[in-house]
C-alpha cells in the first residue's frame, strides 16, 4: 500500500488532509513539524509528501531542499501548501521539483485528485 | 515549585498537590495552575473560578506569613469530590484563629486582616486543622461541572467539524472558480459551462441548468449540465414551478419532487430540487436550478444551497455585464455608422465648383452631431446651363446618406437628357418612388437651372424649403409639389425667375429655417430672410460661411440637431429692368 506523509504544524489542517486523502486509498502518516517529517522519512520513505510551507522552525521549502539533497528522497513527489500564492515562492518550489502548489483554502477534492494522480502514476 | 501529583489526566477525585516555597512571589503561579486545572475540566464558570482564585491567594498569603523558617514550604492541594472543590492550604506550625478571624477589621483603614473575611465569604465552608505539626486551612466550594466528555462523541464532533472545514474550503475554492469564470467568460453560456461542472459535484446535483427571461417574460433554456433540464421554453403564465419562481421572484425548495404536479417538468418519483431566481439592478434576469435524482442524500445542505445562490448572483452580474457590453458595442457601431455617413455625405458634395461665365455659385454643408441626408450638387449641362440641386433625405445616418447617393445618381443620369427642373424631378420621382415608399422614406429636393446667358433661372420644388430671392421683391418663392416618394405620378412644374442686378438667391435645407437659438426659438422665414439680408455686402463665396457663423452665435455655440446646407447664387449678367 502506498503511503502519504502529511507535514503541517496545524493539527486541524492535518486532520483535514487526513480525511481528504483517505479517499486515495493510501496509508496516511502525519508529522507536526519539518524535523518530525525528516524523522518519519528516515524511518520509512513516503510515496508522496504533502507539506505546508509556513511552519515554525524549518519551513516546508527548507525541508524539501534537504530531502532533494538526499538520494533516498530526491525523487519523492511533493505537493506544497501555502496560505498565499507568492510567485517567488512558487518559482522556488518549482525549481525543487514540487509537483503541485495548493493555496489555502484549497479545494480538498482537487487535492485528493492530484494526490491520486501522482500515486497512480508512481510505479510499484 | 515542585509538582507532587497533578497529572491532568488523573481521576477527578484524586488529589492534585503543589509544594511551593514560602514566598509571596510563588503564589500567583500556584493559583493559576489550580484555575487552569479547573478550566481544563470544565469545572465552574469564570466568575466562580475568579472567586476561588481570590480565596486561595488569600489563604496562601496567610500561610506564607505564618511560616516559622525561611526554608518552610507551603502546600496547596485540591480535588474535585462530590460536586465540590476541596482545597487544603497547609504550612508547618500551629495556628489558632481568633474569634474575629472571619470578620472585617474594626479599623476600615487597616492594611491587613481581611483575608479570613474574604475566604469565608467566597467559599462555602472553611475549617482550620492543626495536625502533625502543620496547620491546614480546608476550603470547600460547590461548583458546577460540565458533563464528562465521551471521547467517541468528541471524535465524531471533530470529524464533523473537519468535514465542515473541508466543505468550506471546497466552497471558497468554488467561489474563486466562479469569480475567475465570470472574469474570463465571453458570454453567459460559457460562464454556465465553466461553472456547472464545478457546481454539480459540490452540490451533489444530478442536473444544473439556467434559463433566461425573454422580453415576453418566457424562460428560455440557455445551458444545462448533467441531465434533462426540461422544456426549451417555459411560458410566463404557466403553472409549473419555474414559472412561479420567476413570477414571484422567490426561490423554491422542493424536498420531494414527487409532490409536484405530474405535468411539472421537475416532477420525479424521487429526489429533490432547488430553483433560484437571479436579478440585476432589481430586474429578474433568469432562474438557476439544480435537481437531485435520488432520496438517499436527502435535501441539499445549507452550504450547497448557498453555493447555488452565489452562482445565481454571479449569473445576474454576468447578465448586467453583457448588457453593458451590448450597449458599448451599440455605441461603437453608432459611432462607426456616423463616421461612414459623414464620409458618404462628404463624398456627395462637389469638391470644387468650376467657375461659370454667367453665375457665381457657392455652397456649404454644416453637419450636425447626427449626420442627416443633406446634400447639394452642381452640374454643368451641354447647353451651357448650370444645374443646382439641393436635397434633404428624411432620416439620419447611413440609410439617409445612402438614399442621398441614390438621388444624386438618378439626378445626374437624367440631367444629361433633361435640363428642365420640373421634368427632371418628375422623372426622378417616378424612378425612386417605389423604393422610397417601401422604405417609408421621402426626400425633399429643389432643382434650379441657371440659364447659360445668365440673369434668369428656372426652378422646381419637391416639398423642399422655399427659394429665397434677395432682389427687393417677394423674398420667398414656394411654388412646388410633394416631396419625392410620396406620389408616383406627381408632376412637378418649373417656374422661371428673372434676376435684377445685385440680386442674390439662397437655397437652404430646413436646418437653416428650423435652427434654434439658445432659448429654443426657431429662425423661421422672417429671421432667415433678415439674416441673409445682412450678408448682402459680402462676396458670394463668403455668404454661406458667414450665415453658418451667425447661426452658431445665435445658438451660443450649442450643437445643432440637424444638418444645415446652404447654397448662395448670384448672376454675373443680371437682366436690366
Amino acid at each position: 500500500m502506498k503511503n502519504v506523509l502529511i507535514v503541517d504544524d496545524d493539527t486541524f489542517m492535518r486532520r483535514l488532509l487526513q480525511q481528504t486523502l483517505n479517499r486515495t486509498g493510501a496509508r496516511i502518516r502525519q508529522a507536526g513539524s519539518g524535523d518530525a517529517a525528516l524523522q518519519e522519512l528516515a524511518a520509512e520513505p513516503a510515496d508522496l509528501m504533502i507539506i505546508d510551507v509556513n511552519m515554525p522552525g524549518r519551513d516546508g521549502l527548507e525541508i524539501v531542499q534537504l530531502l532533494r539533497a538526499d538520494a533516498a528522497h530526491a525523487a519523492m513527489p511533493v505537493i506544497m501548501l501555502t496560505a498565499g500564492g507568492l510567485t517567488e515562492l512558487r518559482s522556488k518550489a518549482a525549481a525543487l521539483g514540487v509537483a503541485e502548489f495548493f493555496t489555502k483554502p484549497f479545494a480538498p477534492s482537487a487535492l485528493a485528485a492530484k494526490a491520486k494522480e501522482i500515486l497512480d502514476a508512481k510505479q510499484g | 515549585m515542585h509538582r507532587d501529583a497533578a497529572d491532568p489526566t488523573s481521576e477527578l477525585t484524586e488529589w492534585a498537590c503543589l509544594s511551593l516555597p514560602a514566598e509571596l512571589a510563588a503564589v500567583g503561579a500556584a493559583v493559576e495552575q489550580l484555575c487552569r486545572w479547573l478550566q481544563l475540566r470544565g469545572i465552574g464558570d469564570q466568575a466562580s473560578r475568579d472567586d476561588t482564585n481570590l480565596a486561595v491567594t488569600e489563604a496562601l498569603t496567610n500561610a506564607i506569613r505564618h511560616k516559622s523558617n525561611p526554608s518552610d514550604r507551603v502546600r496547596l492541594a485540591w480535588r474535585w469530590h462530590g460536586g465540590a472543590l476541596e482545597i487544603e492550604v497547609s504550612e508547618p506550625g500551629q495556628f489558632a484563629p481568633t474569634q474575629t478571624w472571619a470578620q472585617l477589621p474594626d479599623d476600615p483603614l487597616a492594611e491587613g486582616g481581611r483575608g479570613g473575611f474574604l475566604i469565608t465569604q467566597l467559599m462555602d465552608a472553611v475549617e482550620h486543622h492543626n495536625e502533625s505539626g502543620r496547620h491546614a486551612l480546608r476550603l470547600n466550594k460547590r461548583l458546577s461541572c460540565l458533563p464528562p466528555v465521551d471521547p467517541a462523541e468528541a471524535e465524531a464532533t471533530l470529524d464533523a467539524m473537519t468535514e465542515e472545514l473541508g466543505n468550506t474550503y471546497e466552497t471558497v475554492s468554488a467561489l474563486f472558480h466562479f469569480a475567475r469564470s465570470l472574469a474570463t467568460s465571453a458570454d453567459l453560456r460559457t460562464l454556465s459551462e465553466k461553472t456547472f461542472e464545478k457546481l454539480r459535484p459540490l452540490a451533489e446535483a444530478t442536473t444544473v441548468w439556467v434559463r433566461l427571461v425573454q422580453p415576453d417574460g418566457a424562460l428560455r433554456l440557455l445551458a444545462a449540465a448533467g441531465g434533462e433540464p426540461g422544456p426549451e421554453l417555459i411560458l410566463p403564465d404557466s403553472e409549473i414551478c419555474e414559472a412561479s419562481v420567476a413570477r414571484q421572484v422567490a426561490e423554491q425548495t422542493l424536498a420531494h419532487r414527487r409532490e409536484l404536479a405530474a405535468d411539472d417538468p421537475l416532477h420525479a418519483a424521487s429526489g429533490c430540487a432547488f430553483v433560484c431566481p437571479f436579478s440585476f439592478e432589481g430586474h429578474l434576469r433568469g432562474v438557476l436550478g439544480v435537481t437531485r435524482d435520488t432520496d438517499e442524500e436527502g435535501f441539499f445542505t445549507a452550504g450547497q444551497l448557498g453555493l447555488v445562490r452565489t452562482l445565481a448572483d454571479f449569473m445576474g452580474i454576468a447578465c448586467g455585464s453583457a448588457d453593458l457590453q451590448e450597449q458599448r458595442q451599440q455605441a461603437e457601431r453608432a459611432a462607426r455608422e456616423l463616421e461612414i455617413a459623414e464620409q458618404i455625405q462628404q463624398a456627395l458634395l462637389p469638391k470644387l465648383i468650376a467657375p461659370h461665365p454667367a453665375w457665381v455659385v457657392h455652397g456649404v454643408c454644416a453637419q450636425a452631431a447626427e449626420v442627416g441626408g443633406d446634400f447639394f450638387d452642381v452640374l454643368d449641362l451641354e447647353s451651357g446651363a448650370r444645374l443646382v440641386v439641393i436635397a434633404d433625405v428624411m432620416g439620419k445616418g447611413v440609410p439617409a446618406a445612402l438614399l442621398a447617393t441614390t438621388l444624386r445618381t438618378a439626378l445626374r443620369s437624367h440631367a444629361v437628357s433633361v435640363g428642365d427642373p420640373g421634368r427632371l424631378l418628375t422623372l426622378v420621382n417616378r424612378q425612386l418612388s417605389a423604393d422610397l415608399q417601401s422604405l417609408e422614406m421621402f426626400i425633399t429636393a429643389q432643382v434650379l437651372s441657371l440659364e447659360a446667358g445668365g440673369g434668369a433661372l428656372t426652378y422646381a420644388n419637391a416639398g423642399h424649403c422655399p427659394l429665397l430671392v434677395q432682389d427687393g421683391g417677394k423674398p420667398w418663392h414656394d411654388e412646388g409639389g410633394l416631396p419625392l416618394g410620396v406620389n408616383d405620378d406627381e408632376v412637378y412644374a418649373s417656374t422661371r425667375l428673372e434676376l435684377v442686378a445685385g440680386a442674390r438667391v439662397l437655397l437652404m435645407t430646413d436646418g437653416y429655417l428650423e435652427h434654434e437659438d439658445a432659448a429654443g426659438r426657431q429662425l423661421g422665414f422672417d429671421g432667415g430672410a433678415a439674416l441673409a439680408q445682412e450678408t448682402l455686402g459680402l462676396a458670394v463665396p463668403e455668404v454661406c460661411a458667414a450665415l453658418i457663423t451667425a447661426l452658431g452665435r445665435r445658438a451660443q455655440n450649442r450643437s445643432s440637431r440637424d444638418d444645415c446646407t446652404l447654397v448662395a447664387i448670384a448672376p454675373l449678367n443680371p437682366i436690366s429692368k
